[in-house]
């Protein structure tokens, strides 16, 4: 039972490997260089 | 054990483990704040809310990233147990963190929107940070809701009121809770950030802490692997050589059924008793043997090794367990014990 426990951990994690740094990637890879006139601004005082 | 309740048992060692977190974050805010506006792309200067929001952020991601990597590097090497003893602290500092980061986002861009401010975040995605169908603020709110979960139900009490089994399943959403904030990072800071610097420190986190778990994963099963099987199927359970288990320390096997035993050596002579602590399940078995008692890390209950009792006043008591020398190998009788049964401790060379 703690053999079978401990070899889903490691698919988890082998997926995880993949999955993570994929993430970061594609999220870096498919930004965009915006103006300053593009960034977030604070909504105004009413 | 105790007959006064005390809602926090403070030790000398939790007070420098707490210490030393709330300065290391200090610290890093200081630097952040100190060299972040250098590193920044020269055409969107920083500003103070920006660079705070930032400083939070990263820094509760840094620490999330840490409190995952003690379990693994814990496995790896002992000499890191120390920091898995008290690491619901750092869980609770990272939520605090975490906080603070969303307090900052929630005060500066949405102080004096017409909607509540949770409201208004979560209906609204930043100009220029939305990917088709990806938004990121709801991926961070809902790390924070967990992180929130799981400080709530860090205590002790929590424990014992939803048993180890419920309390440990739940206590796995931190696993849900470091996937949203690596989208929360990948699709939101990551595509503000102006320079490369935050991508590769999230990359080299992200990577260093699957790198560890998959080690540590692979040492478990190189060791399991180790073990014969005919030995696996035979009614005694083999532990290893008596020189695997250094003097007043602990090693944990597993039986066929994945109850966890715990085998110290005290002295020249080795001890099996169950690796879960009577008081709350605590691993007895990364204790360490203190004043001839087995010592659990988590809350210091002691027993003694001939008969897994906790020493007068107290009542507590361990399941034992029978060993024996057989070419070289220590083996453990699967069979438990009653709780206090004693066992002569086995000799070994």
């Amino acid at each position: 039972m703690q053999r079978r426990h401990r070899a889903v951990h490691r698919r988890v994690w082998l997926a995880l490997a993949i999955l993570l740094p994929a993430i970061l990637l594609a999220g870096f890879a498919l930004r965009e260089d915006r103006s300053p006139a593009e960034r977030p601004v604070r909504l105004a005082p009413p | 054990m105790s007959a006064r309740f005390v809602p926090v048992s403070w030790t000398p060692a939790k007070l420098v483990y707490d210490a030393v977190l709330v300065a290391a974050v200090l610290l890093y805010l200081g630097l952040y704040i100190w060299v972040a506006p250098a590193l920044a792309d020269p055409r969107m200067a920083l500003d103070g809310p920006t660079l705070m929001m930032r400083a939070y952020g990263s820094c509760a991601f840094l620490l999330l990233t840490l409190a995952l990597a003690i379990g693994p590097l814990a496995r790896l090497d002992p000499r890191f147990l120390p920091l898995l003893y008290n690491r619901r602290h750092l869980g609770v500092l990272t939520c605090l963190v975490a906080l603070a980061h969303a307090e900052a986002v929630l005060g500066w861009y949405f102080a004096f929107s017409d909607t509540p401010p949770l409201v208004a975040v979560l209906s609204s995605e930043p100009a220029g940070l939305r990917l088709p169908g990806v938004a990121f603020i709801p991926f961070g709110v809902a790390a924070l809701l967990i992180l929130l979960l799981l400080a709530a139900t860090s205590h002790d009490f929590w424990l014992a009121f939803l048993g180890p089994p419920l309390w440990k399943a739940l206590h796995m959403l931190i696993y849900v809770a470091y996937g949203c904030v690596v989208l929360h990072l990948g699709f939101g800071a990551l595509q503000a950030a102006g320079s490369p610097v935050l991508g590769l420190v999230a990359l080299g986190s992200v990577g260093l802490l699957v790198t560890l778990h998959l080690l540590a994963a692979r040492r478990e099963a190189a060791a399991d692997a180790a073990v014969a099987p005919a030995w696996r199927e035979a009614p005694w359970r083999v532990v290893g050589p008596p020189e695997a288990i250094a003097e007043g320390r602990g090693h944990v096997v597993h039986l066929a059924d994945g109850e966890p035993v715990a085998v110290f050596r005290h002295e020249g002579r080795l001890s099996a008793v169950t690796n879960l602590c009577a008081h709350q399940n605590g691993p007895l078995g990364e204790g360490r043997v203190v004043d001839g008692c087995i010592t659990c890390p988590w809350h210091g209950f002691q027993y003694r090794l001939e008969d897994g009792c906790a020493p007068p006043p107290y009542s507590e008591k361990l399941a034992t367990y029978r060993l024996r020398l057989a070419d070289g190998l220590v083996l453990l009788d699967p069979r438990p014990n009653p709780p206090g049964t004693p066992v002569p401790p086995l000799a070994v060379p």
